[in-house]
């Protein structure tokens, strides 16, 4: 899984240039309104409390019982505790029960006052969506009879609590192992989150420098603006939207039974389906991983009219998983995120589907989903509930298009966004590296030839995922994240292997740049990338022109 | 001449999501087969050294994305090129239908100096699937390869890695008796071609 504590002091050497960079930063003063201000000098000590072995991407363990209803349950059980040990491939789930059995002894069950506890039976679900799945059935909550243990949960006291935080518990862990300030930022985050308006101008700046994992699906809800930020209007207003989505798609298409299916004759079926659509998928292999031996599974699929949409996203789809998230290649995940892909291609004609908008589905998609189920990138099948998916797929949808909504000139015709901060980038590393763009330009490269990947998809395709996950943290922070702070990231992003680059002739610096070797790189690394960003940005953001060439201290390696 | 360095042969892979492009450039470059790629966005590059007639060459494969909204990239990525291969499904005739346009579009985004003599391959892939999907027959696609001035046409596999070595084998040889054709007029073409970008990036910047 995630390896962040295999990251050693000599790997870091190679950016000690870029380290330079940022003690720069330290002495700039930030422009008043540049917002919200990192603590620079906080960095090496709060990243390294940050870089715990990622709780990031998934020790939650919430009720998936809870789903459709607004209130779940979240319960900091020892095992998830016991995560935050350096992950072994024992900690993968499957090994563990996605949820709570009351005969395991370290575990705490809901709290008996909590939504959760009633059973799927008698739970309302809002979302006309196929009632909970014999799998959900199976992980039935624990028996009334087997006494709740006492917890220590502090909950979002918010009967319409969207999501139920825990603090204290992880809060204390985390101050008694890695020091008080992963500690009291939880803290500070959950007071902040609990208030009946949630103060979006205190969340930002917290969530700027990385948020816990408990409590990212909701922050970014709200910072989303999807999740209103008044406690009292959460519930209603989120059960609306996922109804409204269920509208959408209930009127683009259709359902059809796909009947029982065990893994190879839901294989086959999806191969199938793909073959007539268009012929050309192998299809095979994709599927199974993760399995998809559930019973009476029905399948959406668009009337007609759209087909070359719909043909494009279904081979897409199947091809968005990184290897090192199996849970994309479930079958009814990818159902899932067809569908949210093709109606907001539908209802957002002037781009339509463009390639790349299914990668940036996956971060909102795995977040939403680590708040319903532990370790989401690796969830077992049986977690992956109709009533779940259901509602990540609406919140993943309706947050896809607030954010699609900021960077919408990026998939228009001839995607002007796109080529609008290539030109701007190769600009701006012409001022804060004029060495390095002489270089490319003497090879030959063009910024269009790397960069237009890193910015259709925002560098999803050139980071592991749980750090595309924290770097939209700070994005989501940011006043104009994917359209604006993006464009210094990426040249913060190209400059750190400035050295390295100037020493490679054509063909090497664009394999190099279309595959950098971000894999071993932990949260540490990105924030640097972070705050480098921001430097840059508030050195050049409506800088007048005269400034260029005129960098104090333009590094140079 | 004697100077010379080793030839640098641009060759631009073409043709419809999903028919195979990103397999077939990764099985000839690393001799692998994967259901794990993504989605090529803009475009993949990739290098291998080949011998032709004894003589070492190093071919420069550009691995284009298939959905047309990435066709006004086109210019970026297609200019220099040495040879264009094109690729579609025999298992689709669609895929197979839009070759006319890929080519088109091709011509009109690179225009090289002779369109009508450009060097173009085409690859059948998939072969490995049953029979029964076939939707484009041998003698169809070459018909139109002969159509369109005897392009060469190869029935391919990246999967089974099939053909996929030579196919690769004429694209290097075209693109080299293309290469050394432009020579003779163009001694530094690459170099020519690649720079004059650079001041229209200038004029854009901030
Ligand atoms: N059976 C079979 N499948 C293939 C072959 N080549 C590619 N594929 C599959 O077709 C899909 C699209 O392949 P890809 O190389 O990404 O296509 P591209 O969009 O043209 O680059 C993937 O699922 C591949 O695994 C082949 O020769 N045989
Ligand atoms: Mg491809």
């Amino acid at each position: 899984m995630f390896n962040s504590l295999s990251s050693t002091p000599s790997q870091h050497s190679q950016h000690s240039q870029s380290h330079s960079r940022s003690s720069l930063a330290r002495t700039l003063s930030t422009p008043a309104n540049a917002h919200p201000p990192p603590s620079w000098s906080a960095l090496p000590s709060e990243s390294g409390a940050l870089s715990q072995p990622s709780p990031a991407l998934g020790q939650i363990r919430r009720d998936p019982a809870a789903a459709g209803k607004a209130a779940r349950s979240y319960s900091a059980s020892s095992t998830a505790l016991a995560a935050k040990q350096p992950p072994t491939p024992q900690h993968m789930p499957g090994t563990r029960s996605p949820r709570q059995s009351p005969s395991n002894s370290v575990q705490h069950s809901p709290a008996p006052s909590s939504p959760s506890l009633s059973s799927p039976a008698s739970r309302t679900n809002s979302i006309q969506s196929p009632s909970p799945s014999p799998s959900a059935a199976a992980h039935a909550p624990p028996s009334p009879s087997a006494p709740p243990r006492q917890t220590r949960l502090s909950y979002l006291r918010d009967p319409h609590a969207h999501f139920l935080l825990v603090a204290e518990e992880e809060a204390r862990v985390a101050e008694g192992t890695s020091g008080g300030k992963q500690a009291s930022k939880y803290a500070k985050m959950s007071a902040v989150l609990e208030g009946v308006n949630v103060d979006i101008d205190a969340l930002r700046p917290l969530a700027w420098s990385g948020l816990p994992a408990p409590l990212r699906a909701m922050s970014w809800q709200i910072l989303l603006a999807y999740m209103p930020a008044n406690h009292e209007r959460r519930t209603a207003a989120v059960e609306r939207k996922r109804r409204e989505y269920a509208e959408v798609w209930g009127g683009l298409g259709t359902v059809e039974d796909v009947g029982v299916v065990g893994e190879e004759v839901g294989k086959a079926a999806a191969e199938g389906e793909r073959q007539t659509a268009q012929g050309n998928d192998n299809g095979s292999g994709q599927s199974g991983k993760t399995g998809d031996a559930e019973l009476g599974r029905t399948r959406w699929k668009p009337k007609e009219g759209e087909g070359g949409v719909w043909h494009q996203i279904s081979i897409d789809v199947p091809r968005t998983a990184a290897s090192d998230t199996p849970m994309f290649q479930n079958k009814a995940v990818q159902d899932s995120l067809a569908r949210l892909l093709y109606c907001w291609a539908i209802r957002h004609p002037a781009s339509g589907y463009v390639q790349g908008i299914n990668d940036l589905v996956n971060p909102l998609f795995v977040v939403f989903l680590g708040g319903f189920v532990d370790t989401p990138t690796h969830a077992p099948p049986s977690t992956l509930t109709p009533a779940i998916l259901h509602a990540v797929e609406a919140d993943t949808y309706w947050c896809l298009t607030r954010l699609l909504d900021g960077i919408q000139d990026n998939f228009t015709h001839g995607q002007p966004g796109v080529q609008r901060m290539v030109g701007r980038l190769g600009g701006l590393v012409r001022r804060i590296d004029a060495p390095l763009a002489t270089h490319l330009a003497a090879q030959g490269v063009e910024f269009i030839q790397f960069a237009f990947r890193w910015i259709n998809c925002l560098l999803t395709r050139e980071m592991p995922l749980r750090l595309v996950v924290r770097m939209w943290d700070t994005y989501l922070s940011e006043p104009d994240g994917f359209s604006e702070f993006h464009l210094y990231v990426c040249a913060a992003f190209l400059v750190k292997w400035s050295e390295k680059l100037r020493g490679m002739e054509f063909g090497d610096i664009l394999m190099f740049l279309q595959n950098p070797p971000t894999s071993s790189w932990d949260d540490r690394d990105i924030e640097l990338l972070l705050s480098e960003a921001f430097m840059w940005k508030s050195l050049f953001h409506d800088a007048p022109r005269h400034l260029e060439g005129a960098v104090p201290g333009t590094p140079v390696g | 001449m004697a100077s010379r360095r080793k030839p640098l042969l641009k060759v631009i892979i073409l043709g419809d999501s999903g028919v195979g492009k990103t397999s077939l450039m990764n099985q000839f470059v690393n001799r692998k087969f994967s259901n794990q790629y993504k989605a090529t966005i803009g475009a993949d590059f990739l290098t291998k050294e080949v011998s032709v007639d004894d003589k070492v060459v190093t071919m420069q494969i550009w691995d284009t994305a298939g959905q047309e909204r990435f066709q006004s990239l086109g210019v970026a990525f297609y200019r220099g090129a040495d040879c264009c291969v094109l690729v579609y499904d025999v298992n689709s005739a669609k895929s197979f239908e839009t070759l006319d346009s890929w080519r088109d579009e091709f011509l009109v985004q690179a225009s090289p100096r002779d369109p009508d003599n450009f060097p173009f391959l085409v690859l059948g892939n998939k072969v490995d699937l049953e029979e029964g999907r076939r939707q484009v027959t041998a003698k169809r696609a070459m018909h139109w390869c002969q159509s369109k001035g005897n392009i060469p046409y190869f029935e391919t596999s990246a999967k089974e890695a099939i053909n996929v070595e030579p196919a690769f084998q004429a694209v290097a040889k075209m693109a080299l008796a293309q290469e050394q054709d432009v020579e003779v007029e163009f001694p530094d073409h690459i170099r020519v071609d690649a720079e004059p970008r650079q001041s229209s990036a200038d004029a854009c910047a901030c």
